[in-house]
């Protein structure tokens, strides 16, 4: 235990440490840190906390063991989604194998190790996602103290089924990953694809629960009161599906002593038995894997010549290297692919949930409101998720890592090479956007001619939007990062991203509202203008943003010491 | 032609300057060596010279040029070899030499040729499909050796070039530097390598604490031929040379 014990001090240490760039002006890091995640998220939270407290009030005894099984789910699909990149980037990129397999300790604690680093990072979800949903619940169902101190327990024990789940299903995709060494293309597709299909799985069986008894009888004006009913009818379901969570739901509420003691023991022991499955099979096959990873394969080299290719413009020359680099390192590659690839099938998914029977009748496309209202629902869509899950712009300069020094030694011009790395972003992201865009006049009943109005406009405000995040990175790069995905997703770029999109989508949404209360009190439809106007916005704000970063480029650039 | 005047530069708000002061001319023709203990100024000193750290005091000139005034005009005459091995991993050694010979300007009738040459004398030939990633720390080395070459740098810097070199290529890499130093252009060369820098260079640097303590020709600095360069080291960088008799 005491080997089990230092290498998950050591892991987390150098993990956390792995700082930013040094500036006199980073003190304030944390606390800016901070205060960006509060702003993105607090408005979700206090929305998501609201309603369940509603939820609370209605529920009475008969349902709230489902309520908080169905509740402490949710908390369990945010980790889950959470934690795939994470498992498949420390437990599992082997990255550090060498140093590890030289130690004298069993493959079994290395993984055990790795597994308890990523559960400590997703302890801070199961947190947050507890205090904002399943806490409201029991003050708005006022349940007793018996409910509080298994809702510290649930915190506890929340993130482990999910996680365990993840580590046992990444098994054989980590084991196949690892016999493409040196195939860095092939093995970004595998890890890409994997992450599609998990989430797939995961969407269709959050839409499954769409199909339950009494969704058709939607009712828009009073969310709490349809939630309630929806237990109510499918308790039993509940129950069998979600028994992992109904055992410690159970245990929180139950007025019988016996009852709470079972209840818990049955779920800590389901726990430790999905703990011993993963541990048997990292027993099995972890060691391998991590020997595995060290050995380089090489291909017989097929021509021995030095194969010329034809010379371009440096710019495409640095835009085309930096693709090839990023997709051939798996780590970065799957970020890279995995969000642009997801944008247009969760709006494939949206659109044919938007067509169904049920919702064709309360919205009447034909209607320019509802038609002009879902066009702008899609390019809020795209803006936001596109913008903060774009991170061939939100980590330009940190991801060159070690080979930072190239762009430093290269005789390039700053601005080219920026901009070289602007034209890979706007270039990744605008397929994406196409795609929706293409996807959304296939599907929906609007007009072909809306595809270069529902693409254009998220390309602009992404190309703007670049500039700032590429100005922030270059401000505070991490250079020394050890596990990209662990590095990004604790950088305060991830965070500001997600606020710049925020901002982004509120200003847009005071552009459309106007024109939309034009529409409901006046019947004007000047909808065509409002597309104008956000246009017109979209280019003053990426010249302006374009031209910040040429301006203080070279400032930020020059303050880097490596 | 590499001229340093007066050059300083601290790290952050440290109170000890890395460089301090350094006022340094490397001639053409000339293999120049550059010595010093761990941290006393040398890896800071090359990153200036090539434009990878700002200047805090003074000038660095490469054959004229100013690298802090008009840095791309000056990095066009420089080929660096780092002493991290690192580049860019994920191209294979023939992308990453075709991505240098763009950026670098190499005209094109000369690449293939340039590539060829070095990468056989560095029997790399037969690798040159695979990803960098895949190579051993020497071959990367010497990825790195044959890129820095490809435009025929007036200026060639080498930031402990022999480390992880087998020495069939460590023996070529030293010819091929004395080779390109008596074509008239500059190598800037730093190592702890003594016995290596004793029989390459032309001149020798030796600094400490970020100042220059010698500079010389080996014989000068060495005043007696009975001398080796390793005494004149130890002395000058002021080593503990009391024996451990424990």
């Amino acid at each position: 235990m005491t080997k089990f014990f230092a290498l998950v001090k050591a892991m987390f240490l150098n993990q956390q440490r792995a700082s930013t760039f040094k500036s006199k002006a980073s003190n304030k890091k944390g606390v800016s840190t901070r205060l960006i995640l509060g702003i993105v998220f607090a408005p979700l939270l206090m929305l998501m906390a609201v309603q369940t407290y509603f939820v609370g009030t209605l529920s009475d005894a008969t349902i709230q063991k489902e309520v908080i099984s169905v509740l402490m789910g949710a908390c369990q699909g945010m980790v889950f989604m959470f934690s795939i990149p994470s498992m498949l980037n420390v437990v599992f990129s082997c990255n550090d194998a060498e140093r590890l397999l030289s130690m004298p300790v069993k493959p079994i604690t290395i993984f055990t190790a790795k597994l308890t680093l990523v559960y400590l990072y997703e302890l801070a979800t199961s947190l947050v996602m507890s205090l904002f949903l399943i806490l409201p619940f029991g003050i708005g169902a006022g349940l007793g103290v018996q409910f509080y101190f298994f809702l510290i327990v649930a915190v506890v024990i929340i993130p482990l089924l999910p996680l365990l789940l993840v580590a046992i299903v990444c098994f054989p995709f980590a084991y196949l990953s690892n016999y493409l060494q040196g195939k860095g293309f092939a093995k970004t597709l595998v890890t890409t694809l994997f992450f599609l299909v998990v989430m797939g799985a995961y969407f269709a069986l959050v839409l499954s629960f769409g199909s339950m008894e009494g969704s058709d009888q939607m009712d828009f004006s009073d969310l709490a009161v349809l939630l309630v009913n929806l237990f109510s009818q499918n308790s039993q379901k509940i129950s069998t599906f979600a028994f992992f969570n109904y055992w410690l739901a159970t245990a929180m509420v139950s007025t019988n002593f016996v009852e709470i003691i079972l209840n818990f023991l049955a779920t800590l022991g389901l726990n430790l038995v999905s703990l011993a499955l993963a541990v048997l099979l990292s027993n099995l096959l972890y060691k391998k894997m991590l020997s595995k990873s060290l050995e380089k394969t090489s291909k017989k080299a097929k021509d021995t010549r030095f194969l010329q290719e034809k010379q371009s413009n440096k710019l495409l020359t640095l835009a085309m290297c930096d693709l090839k680099r990023l997709l051939r390192e798996s780590q970065m590659g799957f970020q890279v692919l995995a969000m642009p690839i997801l944008i247009p099938i969760i709006m494939a998914v949206l659109c044919f949930a938007l067509t169904t029977d049920g919702i064709n009748q309360q919205l009447n496309f034909s209607d320019p409101f509802y038609s002009n209202l879902m066009l702008i629902m899609v390019v809020f869509y795209n803006l936001v998720i596109g913008i903060s899950g774009n991170v061939l712009a939100m980590y330009p300069i940190s991801r060159e890592r070690t080979s930072f020094f190239m762009m430093k030694t290269m005789p390039v011009s700053l601005k080219t090479q920026l901009n070289a790395k602007l034209l890979l972003s706007t270039a990744m992201i605008t397929i994406s956007y196409l795609a929706t865009a293409v996807i959304c006049v296939t599907v929906l009943p609007i007009e072909w001619y809306f595809v270069f109005v529902l693409a254009l406009l998220p390309i602009i405000f992404s190309f703007g939007s670049s500039c700032v995040t590429m100005l922030l990175d270059l401000r505070k790069p991490i250079l020394d990062w050890t596990n990209f995905q662990t590095s990004l997703k604790n950088s305060p770029n991830t965070w500001w991203t997600m606020l710049i999109a925020l901002c982004l989508l509120f200003a847009t949404l005071i552009v459309a509202g106007l024109f939309v209360a034009l529409y409901q009190v006046a019947q004007i439809d000047l909808f065509w203008l409002m597309y104008v106007v956000l246009i017109v916005l979209g280019i003053v704000y990426s010249l302006i943003a374009h031209s910040i970063l040429m301006k203080n480029s070279k400032k930020y650039f020059d303050r880097i010491e490596i | 032609m590499i001229n340093i005047q007066n050059v300083s530069k601290t790290y952050g708000n440290s109170a000890k300057k890395a460089v301090d002061n350094l006022t340094l001319t490397v001639n053409d023709g000339e293999i120049f060596g550059f010595l010093g203990p761990n941290g006393a100024g040398k890896s800071t000193t090359i990153k200036m010279i090539c434009g990878i750290l700002s200047i805090d005091e003074g000038a660095i000139s490469i054959d004229g040029i100013d690298i802090s005034q008009n840095p791309i005009q000056a990095k066009k005459l420089l080929g660096f070899v780092p002493d991290t091995h690192e580049t860019y991993e994920n191209l294979t050694a023939n992308e990453y030499l075709n991505f240098v010979a763009t950026i670098y300007e190499v005209p094109s009738n000369q690449v293939k040729q340039r590539a060829e040459k070095l990468l056989t004398l560095f029997e790399l030939d037969k690798v040159l499909n695979n990803p960098i990633k895949t190579f051993s720390h020497g071959m990367k080395q010497k990825i790195l050796v044959v890129a820095s070459l490809l435009h025929n740098p007036k200026v060639w810097i080498l930031d402990e070039p022999l480390t992880g070199l087998d020495p069939q290529s460590a023996y070529q890499l030293k010819l091929l530097m004395r080779k390109h130093a008596d074509e008239g252009n500059t190598v800037f060369f730093s190592s702890h390598v003594i016995d290596v820098v004793e029989k390459v260079c032309d001149r020798i640097a030796i600094v400490d604490n970020g100042s220059l303590v010698v500079v010389d020709t080996l014989d000068k600095i060495r005043q007696n031929k009975d001398v080796s360069l390793e005494q004149v080291f130890l002395k000058v960088t002021g080593a503990n040379l009391e024996e451990n008799n424990d």
